[in-house]
This record gives C-alpha cells, structure tokens and sequence, in this order.
C-alpha cells in the first residue's frame, strides 16, 4: 500500500467526511489533514508536504481562488485539484492558468475521487469531468 | 278793399247772420230804414221806442243799433248811455240817426256815450248802407280777435296751469329728495332751494355748501381759517364753472367732523347759459362704509389665500394667468408681476400624465371641474409632481368666466414613494443575496455531500436500490439549483446579465417555450448594480410572459447604439393584457409597477403595447 499525504480543503464538515470516505475506497494509507478555509490551508502546507491538496473554491476567510495562488507561491510543486459545486468556464480557465492540477464536481466525488487523484499523481492535467 | 280770409269771412258774417236794431218814435222812418237795410240781407229790428229797444235786446244779440236821437221818453242818448251800461249790449256799435244839425257840442256829446258815428235826416241811403257795411264789419271783425283773445287766454291758461303742475311736482321731488339743492344765479343769489337745503342758511353760497354738507359746527371752524384747502377747491370751482370754465365740478368730501365720519358728494352744475349754478350735495357715508367693507374683505380674502399652502391661481378661458397667490411664487419661483397675463402652459410646462390637454378642456366643458395628477416644471425646471384640481368660475348669468385651480405640490410624496420603493427592491435584493448565501453554504453543500456518499456505497448496494437513491438526490440536488438560480443567476457577476439571462432561458426552453436572445453588448461595462437591476427586469418580464400571458414564443433583443442608450426589447406572442388597467394596478397579479419601479430607479423609460390575443411588446430604453 502506498502512503499518501493529503490535505482537504472545504469549510463543511460533511464534505469533508464525505471526501474522506470516499477516499477509503482507494488503495492507500491515507495520512489526512482538514483545513476549514483557506488560510488554515496555506498555513498547514507551510508546515508539511502533501502528495495533493483538495481546495474547495468558496470559503469564508480566504477562498479557493487566493488559496491556490498562496500556496503555489509557497511550494509551487503542489499538485492542487479543485472541488465546487459549481461550474463557470471563465473561473475555470483562470484556475487553469493559475496551476491547478484540476477541476472536480462535488456531485461525483464518490464515484470519481478515486481516478481523478490517481490521474493527477500521474501528472496528468485533469479538466474533462466537467459539465455545465 | 281786399279782403283777407279772415276779413272775408267778416264780411260774410257780416253779410249773412248781422242782426240790426232800429229805434225811432216815428214809424214812417222805421219803415224807410227797414226798406233800405233789408233788401241788402241784414235782419232788422224795429222799436219805436227806448223802452222797446230794451226789452229787444234782451231776447235777441245786436250787431247794430241805428237810434233815433229826437224821441220823447227817452231820447237816442239816454237809450244808448243805458246800452252801454248793459254787458251784453255795451259794445254793439252805435248809429246815431238826428234831423238836427250836427253841431259840435252835439256831436261830442254822442261821442263821448260811444257812438261810432252821425247821420243826418234825410237818409242818404248809399250812405247809411256805407256805414253800415262798414260798422259791421268793423264789429265783427272786433269780435273775431276777441274770440281769438279768449281762445289765447284759455291756451294761456291751460299752459300756465300745466307748468303750475309741472313745478309743483318738480319742488316735491326736490322737497322729498335728501340731496341739499340750490340754484343760484349768475349774480350768486340763491333763486331756488329744496327743503333739505333749506335747513341751513341761504347767504353766501358757498358757506351754504358747507353748511348743508357738514354742519353748522365745522362751518363756524373753518370759517376762520379760509384757507382750508377744501373750502378754496369748491370756492375755485363754484367761480369756474359759473364763468363757464368748467362744464361740471364733483368731488367726494370727507367730514371729520365728530367721531362720525361722514363722506359728502358736492356736484356743481352751470345752469342756462352762464344762469347760475345748480349745486347739489349728497350724503354718501353708506356707501362708502360699505365700499370699506368690501375693501376689506377683499383684502382678507386675499391674505387668506396668500397663507394657503397649496397653490391657488385663476386663470380666464385662455388659460391666461389672472390671479397668482404666494404660494405659486414659492412652489413655482415666479413672481405675480412675472405670471400674471401670461399662458399657463407656457409658464408652467405642464405634462398631463393620464390625459391630454384636449381632453381636460372637454371634461371642464362638461362638468364644473377636474382633477388629476400631472407634471409641471419650475421656474428652474425642475419637474415637480402636483394635484391639481381645476374648478370652472360662473357669473351671474351663468357663464363662464374662468377657471380657479388649486395646485397641490406633491413631489416630496412621489419622491418618497420611489425612494420606499426602491428601498423595498433594495431590501429584496439583499435577501435573496443573504437566502442564496445560505442555500449554498447548506442545503447545496448536504445535497452534493449526500450524492457523494451515495456514489461511495454504490457497489455495497442492489443496483436498483441505488438506481432509485441517486435520482432522488439528482432531482432534489435539480430543484435546488433552479431555486438557487432564480434567486441568483450563478453566473451573472461574472459573465454580466446578457450571459445571465441566456442561462436562465436556456434552463427554461422546453417543448412548450421558446425563447430567443439577439444582443450587441459585448464590450461594454456596466456597473455591478445596474447589471443586476437589469437582469432582475428582464427576469420579471420573462416570467410575466411565462406565468400570465401563457406565451409559447418569447424573443428578446439587447441593443446598445453609439449615444449609449441601452434598450431591452422583449416580444411574447402571449395572451396581452389591458395596459392602462394594468399599468397601476399590483392586485392584478401583473407585477408591472415592481419593473416600472426598477426602470425609474435606472432613470428609464418604458413603451408598452399589448394586443389581447395577439401578444405584447416591452421596450426598455436606459441612458448608461
């Protein structure tokens, strides 16, 4: 079983049990960390590295958007795979741009969560899942 | 001897009824002169004595006595002294007959008893018939200007009475009358006087003036002092006019003499040519207090209608200004000096709202008045919202004369309206804002979590059972977002409402709707706020279409030109509806007042047509 280090992003708590669980289906130790906006986001990724960062895009205090640039301004190594509810073309053109590794509707995490991190620690670029 | 047609008709007299009387104590003589004097048409008498002749003329009128002077009893003389003592017979001419000759002293004496003449026996008859013809003639002719004389008199008479009446009823009329009168003669000699002015003294007349104008008192007052300015005008004027200066003099006086003041009209007329003077003095204290009165009154009337709050002004049936109270000049900023006499719409620029001006003037044809609602601008133009309410003046025959109108500012009122209501949009937007807020950080965010979960335990599940949980979450996680959208389009703040209201439509388009969207905006900016407002007017539009007009076909065009007017036009081929019912009216269910709210809020403008059956049509036009 492989490690893998991950951080979850989102300012509700059942979303974040929600990810967590649906991470059980793969095939990892799983060391977890939840940050409930975005600045608890920045400051856990001063303190430690993770294999991947789940941001969710609207959150009190600092959303999705600033968070993904503080962070890659930090470590730009991150891989950063972003989760909404929502779908807007010109946000996510502008995510793109910015360095995230991907976009992710929240409605298909159970069944797609799995793929998409597996894709991402490939390298891969990961905006495909998306509709409007 | 010609005769003119009095003297013809003398002579026919004379001819035709002369009546002559003879006496003479000898028959023979008698018979002769009866023999001449007959055949010539006269009819004769004959007495043979005085007392015969007497007792004749006592039944029959004489034209001509022809006596015998010689005759014993009495003689010719005695019985014509007695003739003339009698009326009936004292101017009946005189012949005297005399065998005797005529000296003077006998002559004289017949004379002096009235004989007209002499003759001498014998009898030349040409003569006497001379005579005769003559005397008569004479007689009559006596008699005729004595009835003329008579009928003169008698004229005279009648006239004289006549002007007796004609005077008398004058002086009673002066008499009764209050007016002090006099007429005074070119000399200054009062010559006529009425009892009023009788009252007071005739000397001077002009100290008569004041004296029957004010009073015994005050005349003994100024008297010492000539030179009050009144005394001098009418003194000056009283000299004017009876030298013919001055056709008339008059003047209204007034009397201070005791605490009642009394006012006093003094006319002054010449009488005749340069006659005299008629002056006249009346006591006109009544109407005068009562002209007061009316001053006055008039004069609170007006202070009442300055005080007023509301603007009252007249206007005749031009529409030109009349009358312009202080509250016109306070809600309008002109002047009276710069409204009176000028056209109302002119001045005021007015805007009937519901009706034309035309209309208004046939309403106030009909009835009294109207009132309603318009718009005018200020001096400053500045447009003010106002009650007005016309009402017609009548004279006294009933005609109209013009139009009273009282002028409610009631902009502070509209302004209030739109502000409340703007508030109230206000309010609504951030509601929805903070209900958007919410249903996102909640209910989407539970719905989306529970569809994770539901994916997670897919494979722990019967595929039916699943099958059944995920649609149930789709359909709920649906309606959320249709929830959510119509409160906030997800993607208006970032794509602008063109892009806002295409999504909407595009969730919308069915089988049953179809919509389509033409739009120029691309590249312009427009404000956060305004973006909103504008997307809320179109989505109520759209849903009016929707839910009240039933419309199977909605088109809709954004167009913006060079001069920035941005139009919105939005066609449905709905069921169309009643605009003026409608255009005011928020029980109907057609919430027109919210967008017409919204469009004044954007200082817009809107053009509704509707068609029943056919559809509706609304144009948009905001200035950016």
């Amino acid at each position: 079983m492989k490690n893998l280090s991950i951080l979850i992003t989102d300012d509700n708590s059942f979303i974040r049990e929600g990810i967590k669980l649906s991470l059980k289906k793969g095939e990892w130790k799983t060391s977890i960390d939840e940050a409930s906006n975005g600045l608890e986001a920045v400051e856990f990724v001063k303190e430690n590295d993770y294999d991947i960062i789940l941001m969710d895009m609207s959150m009190p205090i600092m959303d999705g958007k600033e968070a993904i640039n503080k962070i890659l301004a930090l470590k730009p190594n991150n891989k950063i795979l972003m989760v909404s509810m929502h779908s807007i073309k010109a946000e996510i053109e502008l995510l793109k741009e910015n360095g995230a590794r991907g976009y992710l509707l929240k409605d298909d995490i159970g069944k797609d969560l799995i793929k998409v991190i597996n894709r991402v620690l490939a390298d891969e670029l990961v905006f495909d899942l998306i509709y409007y | 001897m010609t005769y003119n047609k009095k003297g013809f008709i003398g002579l026919i007299n004379s001819i035709l009824y002369s009546r002559i009387l003879i006496v003479d104590d000898n028959k023979a003589n008698l018979l002769v002169l009866n023999a001449i004097l007959k055949p010539k048409g006269y009819h004769v008498d004959k007495a043979i004595s005085g007392d015969e002749a007497l007792k004749l003329c006592l039944k029959n009128d004489y034209d001509l006595f022809i006596l015998d002077v010689q005759m014993p009893n009495m003689n010719g003389f005695e019985l014509a002294e007695n003739l003339k003592s009698i009326n009936r017979t004292k101017e009946i001419p005189i012949i005297f007959l005399t065998a005797i000759s005529k000296n003077d002293k006998f002559s004289i004496k017949g004379y002096k008893i009235g004989a007209i003449d002499y003759l001498t026996k014998p009898i030349n008859d040409e003569l006497l018939l001379l005579k005769v013809d003559l005397f008569l003639e004479l007689y009559h002719q006596k008699k005729h200007i004595k009835s003329l004389n008579n009928d003169l008199d008698k004229k005279v008479e009648e006239r004289t009475k006549l002007l007796n009446l004609k005077s008398e009823f004058l002086g009673g009329i002066l008499t009764s009358i209050k007016n002090q009168i006099a007429l005074i003669d070119d000399e200054g000699n009062i010559v006529l006087t009425n009892k009023a002015w009788d009252k007071f003294s005739k000397k001077n007349p002009i100290d008569a003036i004041f004296r029957g104008a004010i009073g015994e008192n005050y005349f003994n007052k100024i008297k010492k002092e000539n030179n009050d300015p009144i005394f001098l005008l009418v003194s000056e004027a009283y000299r004017r006019v009876l030298n013919g200066l001055e056709n008339n003099f008059q003047m209204e006086y007034q009397c201070k003499l005791t605490t009642d003041i009394r006012w006093f009209f003094i006319d002054l007329t010449p009488y005749g040519d340069k006659n005299g003077i008629v002056i006249s003095i009346a006591d006109i204290t009544n109407r005068k207090n009562i002209e007061e009165s009316i001053r006055l009154n008039e004069s609170k009337l007006k202070d009442i209608v300055n005080n007023i709050s509301d603007a009252i002004f007249s206007v005749d049936n031009d529409f030109i200004i009349t009358s312009w109270n202080r509250s016109c000049e306070n809600i309008y900023g002109y002047t009276e000096k710069e409204a009176l006499n000028k056209k109302m719409d002119e001045l005021l620029k007015t805007e009937f709202i519901h009706f034309s001006n035309k209309e208004i003037t046939n309403k106030l044809k009909d009835k009294k008045g109207w009132s309603g609602e318009i718009i005018q601008l200020n001096k400053i133009g500045k447009p003010l919202f106002v009650n007005a309410n016309y009402k017609i003046i009548y004279n006294n025959k009933k005609d109209n004369i013009g139009i009273t109108i009282l002028n409610k500012d009631i902009t502070r009122v509209r302004k209030n309206e739109i502000e409340l209501t703007n508030a109230l949009i206000l309010g609504e937007e951030t509601e929805r804002k903070r209900i958007a807020s919410n249903l996102h950080d909640g209910l989407g965010q539970y719905l989306s979590g529970l569809r994770m979960q539901l994916q997670v335990i897919k494979e722990d599940v019967e595929e039916e059972y699943y099958t059944n949980l995920i649609s149930l979450v789709d359909t709920a996680i649906k309606e959320y977002r249709s929830v959510s959208h119509n409160i906030i389009p997800p993607n208006l703040t970032q794509d602008g409402f063109v892009e806002a209201v295409k999504l909407t439509c595009s969730k919308l388009n069915s089988d049953t709707v179809k919509f389509t969207i033409k739009s120029n905006l691309e590249h312009i900016k427009i404000t956060s706020e305004i973006e909103m407002e504008l997307y809320r007017i179109t989505q109520e539009l759209i849903n009016n279409a929707l839910k009240h007009a039933n419309a199977q076909k909605i088109d809709i065009t954004f167009n913006i030109n060079e001069s920035k007017m941005l139009s919105i036009k939005i066609i449905d081929n709905g069921d169309g509806f009643d605009v003026e019912k409608n255009v005011n009216n928020t029980k109907t269910g057609i919430g027109l007042k919210n967008i017409l709210s919204r469009i004044h809020f954007l200082k817009g403008t809107i053009n509704i047509t509707s068609k029943i059956g056919i559809g509706s049509q609304f144009i948009i036009k905001i200035k950016l």
